[in-house]
């Protein structure tokens, strides 16, 4: 099968920011590819660059066997349509008036269009279901009919390959359907090229047999669906944790978002106690607290940002007096209300001589056998003079500390009343 | 008594002084001051007509500044200062040639009369841009300046010419028809209200822009062709622009009658033709001729100033 | 009983076509009947000069009319802005700077076709210096650039003419004011021909150029993918409506509205495809431009400056286009 786009090794990008960096990428004629990837990673500059509107600073770019450079735009056009996202047509054109210029490049000049043209035309409004509104101006259209009659100006100009910038984003769903439909349609019966850019991953995964992953202007999966939208390389790409499941039946992959909140309210009232200040407990707080648990905190100084937080909340806190450090007082209180708890939860409160008293809460929960997690990273968050605080951190691990990352984790580990079926009413 | 509060006070002070700008400003003029007969009044003049007037009623000697279009005559304008151009007079260079009187020429607006109001110096318009008004200009500055016996013999001299000339005059059928230019780009012509008019007529020619209530108006090739006048009379002042050339070179324009029988005369001394003022007569006698058959002769160049 | 079904789109505005074409021959050939000399065709026996002053007049407001509106037309489809016209981009104040600097350095007095080719060739050079403001480094500029660097250079243009005026002697401005407001009495029928003869040749080779300006109001990347190249046909066109507009400008001086609103009316009557807008608006704008010098030149006993009839006809319409607009919208 001949090769519809060959890109290698094209560096290209505005002024002084390149966006694809070295960048290579073959694709055989007749494939439905799928280029998905967050935004600013290069999708939009790989359309530009294939169109011929964005000249790469290096590497070629070859379409059906002719490099892009040298061929004449209405060749080009013979080859290559863009459907864009929304294209702003500020004059009242008819539908049929905007399709026909999908003809450009064959229209004579002073009369008027040949019947091939007009034929061509014709059949472009059918394809794409537009022919009954073919003498409505554009500007009233919906947005679904304005793509439809969109996509069949790109189908006038009769091309090998359609290049689709997110052309459905507006859509909705069952017009987004359609228009996939159709350009399936295309493809298959057809062996029009398509090339496909969409945040809807399950869209693309369903469409496409083959998806192309970018990442800061290089690929980082190509592939089938299956194997390019893995949890790992999406939390990579996009750097928010997903969840991907195939349905067994259809092989269709659905993506989330990984869950945000618990499923249930597993907190059921288990006590938390949660070592905090200077905001850094802020979301934890927060979210424990929605999650059900009885949150306590302490020791916090008064006026600290998480004391405010806790106090909104309603959580019972010990506090000291501002700037102050711990004192004894607030350290028998703080002892008092961490007994109660089931377990405790160091943030990524940063530590000095002030605040080291609250270490002695997780060794005492230790010692009473109960879970302890503490956050990673302890070593760039001790300003003790004699690195006191890793060394007593480091000391609650190797006894059985569980070490969490990020709230995601932290919430996978914490104790919930499944765990706990003695505790449920 | 509680204190009034300032801010209660100020719209009643703001208008006090509103008030008192406003009645500042309204100073009547006063008329010029009769002066003893022996001193002489220092006089400054702001129209070339005005200042040939001055001189032509003997108070010449009596000039401390002119407009810089003022050329006649040229014992006067080597001697006296110019204090700004016509139309344009500097206020700053008035004052300091320290005048008792000044002159000037009507304008639109009297903008400038307020200013030498307010400059404290005591001005007299001085209106002379028709025929009949120059015996009255002359008149008047007569009496401003003390010279009343001589303006008034040169008044009566030019009321006589005229009525003379008047009374010779052709009935209007029998008067050679002029289309009267002073500007060739567009073509201007001169109305019936303008002195070009009062001179022509009084020469003894039809100005065919009479028909026209304007003092100068815009015509097109078209206009001139329907009218087809005997005379084409161009007093444009243009330096060395070769008018005449440009006019007759205009499509359609060797057809007409004045073109053909060659009296497209452009040659004048502009200077005294334009000018209302006591060399009028001098004006008419070109203008006589020329309506005869006579082309003006070129006039000298005059070294300027 | 079925209703009677509306007349589709495009008949309506294939009818408006050729009532256009039908209309403005009737329409020139009334102001033929204009004029100083009374109203009435002027017999060609015993006045064959005013028939052919009456005749160039007319010919010359239709052609100049023609030229700015097909140079309105362009802009509009270029810059994708109903409010473009030539004088957006500088072009007519570069020629007034140019024609000022003709006639009051004296080289006006060189021959008829110095003072036009002075204004020509400063309207070129204002539009080189708007394309490149607007522009620089070779990238294409976009719409709003060149609208603001053409009302930046048309100031800058306008100063310096407003300069030259307040220094010059009294009798140079007077020209030159006469030369702003608009003025169809061509003094030399070969500038007439020259001029007119550039601006139908302009006028036709935009019409050529309409699948490519269609494309273009797609915008500019649109008419890329379309297969235009872009960046050639903006400066072509852009040199064709200054060339006609430079011409125009420098036979009779300046006259304003014509490119404004003869592409407005023509593309609610015929449509927006320019194979058939760029014809309509070259007929009805050399038809307008005609009547309002028949206007101006009989309306009262003395000449009026064309370009004041323009302006007092074409800026209340405008208004009343404006707030239409506005009340449906925004939306053509």
């Amino acid at each position: 099968m001949s090769s519809a786009i060959t890109l290698d090794g094209v560096s290209a990008g505005y002024r002084d920011r390149m966006v694809l960096d070295n960048f290579s990428l073959d694709v055989p004629e007749g494939t439905m590819l799928g280029i998905l990837g967050p935004n600013g990673a290069g999708k939009t500059t790989l359309f530009k660059v294939l169109s011929g509107l964005l000249v790469p600073r290096s590497g070629s770019v070859t379409l059906f066997g002719q490099p892009v450079a040298r061929l004449a735009p209405a060749e080009r056009a013979r080859l290559v349509a863009v459907v864009p996202q929304e294209l702003d047509i500020p004059v009242a054109y008819t539908v049929q008036d905007v399709v026909m210029m999908g003809r450009t490049t064959s229209l004579s000049r002073w009369g008027q269009p040949s019947a091939r043209d007009r034929q061509i035309v014709e059949r472009a409004m059918v394809y794409t279901d537009v022919a009954d509104i073919r003498d409505r101006p554009i500007t009233e259209l919906s947005g679904g009919e304005r793509q439809r009659a969109i996509v069949a100006l790109a189908l006038a100009q009769k091309p090998r390959m359609i290049l689709m910038d997110e052309a459905t984003s507006h859509l909705d769903l069952n017009h987004r359907l359609e228009i996939m439909q159709l350009v399936e349609r295309l493809n298959q019966e057809n062996g029009v090229t398509v090339l496909l850019i969409s945040h809807d991953l399950q869209l693309a995964s369903e469409f496409c047999r083959r998806l192309v992953l970018l990442d800061a202007g290089r690929v980082v999966a190509d592939g089938r669906p299956a194997a390019v939208l893995t949890e790992e390389n999406l939390r990579r790409v996009y750097r928010c944790a997903v969840r991907v499941h195939e349905d067994a039946e259809t092989g269709g992959l659905s993506i989330l978002p990984a869950p945000r909140l618990p499923a249930a309210r597993v907190g059921h009232g288990i006590g938390i106690h949660v070592v905090a200040g200077g905001g850094c407990g802020e979301d934890v707080l927060r979210r424990l607290s929605l999650c059900g648990y009885t949150v306590t905190c302490g020791v916090l100084n008064r006026g600290d940002l998480d004391a405010e937080v806790a106090a909104a909340l309603g959580i019972e806190t010990v506090l000291e007096q501002p700037f102050y450090a711990v004192g004894e007082s607030a350290r028998e209180a703080a002892r008092q209300l961490a007994a109660k708890a089931e377990a405790i939860v160091l943030t990524s409160v940063p530590f000095g001589p002030g605040n080291l008293a609250n270490l002695d809460l997780l060794e005492r929960m230790q010692a009473a056998g109960k879970p302890v997690l503490v956050m990673e990273g302890i070593e760039s968050r001790d300003y003790t003079p004699d690195r006191a605080a890793v060394r007593r951190v480091s000391e609650l691990v190797t006894h059985g500390a569980a070490v969490w990352r990020d709230l995601a984790d932290l919430l996978t580990r914490l104790p919930t009343a499944a765990s706990h079926p003695a505790d449920l009413p | 008594m509680s204190w009034l509060r300032l801010r209660d006070c100020s719209p009643f002070l703001l208008t006090v002084l509103l008030l008192g700008t406003l009645t500042s400003g309204c100073r009547k003029a006063e008329p010029p001051a009769p002066v003893s007969a022996s001193g002489h009044l220092r006089v400054v003049s702001l129209a070339p007509s005005i200042t040939e007037i001055v001189c032509a009623v003997g108070a010449g000697d009596q000039l401390v500044g002119r407009s810089s279009a003022c050329d006649y005559p040229p014992e006067v304008v080597r001697r006296v200062p110019v204090v700004g151009d016509f139309g344009v007079p500097s206020l700053e260079r008035l004052l300091d040639v320290h005048p008792d009187l000044v002159l000037y020429a009507a304008m639109a607006d009297d903008t400038f009369a307020r200013r030498l109001e307010r400059a404290e110096l005591r001005n007299a318009q001085v209106r002379c841009t028709r025929l009949d008004e120059i015996p009255t200009a002359i008149r008047l500055v007569g009496i401003l300046l003390h010279h009343e016996g001589r303006a008034k013999a040169l008044a009566v001299d030019l009321e006589r010419a005229f009525a003379e000339t008047r009374a010779k005059a052709l009935p209007p059928g029998k008067r050679p028809s002029c289309l009267v230019i002073i500007w060739h780009d567009p073509i201007t012509a001169a109305g019936r209200n303008s002195f070009l008019a009062d001179l022509v007529t009084l020469a003894g020619g039809k100005n065919i822009g009479d028909e026209i209530d304007r003092d100068y108006f815009q015509v097109s090739g078209e206009w001139v062709q329907a009218r087809d006048p005997d005379f084409i009379l161009c007093f444009v002042m243009a330096g060395k622009t070769p008018v005449r050339d440009i006019l007759t070179r205009q499509p359609g324009w060797e057809r007409l009658k004045a073109v053909r029988t060659g009296h497209v005369y452009a040659d004048f001394d502009n200077n005294i033709m334009l000018r209302p003022g006591p060399r009028v007569l001098e004006a008419l006698a070109i203008l006589k001729q020329s309506l005869a058959g006579q082309p003006p002769a070129p006039p000298p160049s005059v070294a300027a100033p | 009983m079925k209703p009677a079904a509306p007349v589709p789109r495009q008949t309506h505005q294939t009818r408006m076509f050729w009532l256009v074409l039908g209309l403005t021959p009737v329409l020139l050939g009334l102001c033929v009947l204009m004029g100083a000399a009374g109203i009435g065709l002027p017999d060609w026996t015993t006045q064959p000069v005013i028939l052919r002053l009456r005749l160039t007049r007319v010919l010359a407001g239709f052609l100049i009319g023609a030229a700015l509106s097909c140079a309105g037309v362009v802009l509009q489809a270029i810059l994708r802005n109903p409010l473009a016209e030539p004088y957006v981009l500088g072009v007519s104040s570069g020629a007034g700077l140019g024609a000022a600097v003709a006639i009051l350095t004296g080289f006006s007095a060189l021959g008829a076709f110095s003072v036009p080719l002075s204004s020509f060739v400063l309207a070129v050079l204002t539009l080189l210096t708007v394309y490149r403001l607007a522009g620089p480094g070779g990238s294409r500029p976009s719409v709003f650039g060149l609208i603001l660097s053409g009302v930046m250079v048309s100031s800058v243009c306008s100063s310096l003419l407003m300069f030259l005026v307040s220094v010059a002697p009294i009798e140079g401005m007077h020209s030159v004011i006469w030369w702003t407001l608009g003025n169809l009495e061509v003094t030399s029928e070969a500038l007439l021909a020259v001029g007119g003869g550039l601006s139908a040749a302009g006028c036709l080779a935009i019409w050529a150029l309409s699948p490519e300006l269609n494309a273009i109001t797609l915008g500019h990347d649109m008419a890329h993918h379309l297969g235009v190249r872009v960046k050639v046909i903006v400066a072509v066109a852009l040199g064709l409506a200054t060339l006609i507009t430079a011409a125009s400008v420098a036979v009779a001086g300046l006259i304003g509205f014509v490119g404004l609103l003869v592409p407005h009316v023509m593309r609610t009557l015929v449509g927006p495809d320019h194979r058939r807008l760029v014809p309509a608006a070259a007929l009805g704008g050399g038809a307008f431009l005609a009547v309002c010098d028949a206007v101006a030149r009989t309306a009262l006993n003395v000449e009026i400056p064309v370009g004041v009839v323009t302006a007092l006809i074409g800026g209340p319409f405008f208004l009343f286009l404006l707030h239409r607009r506005r009340k449906a919208g925004g939306l053509e």
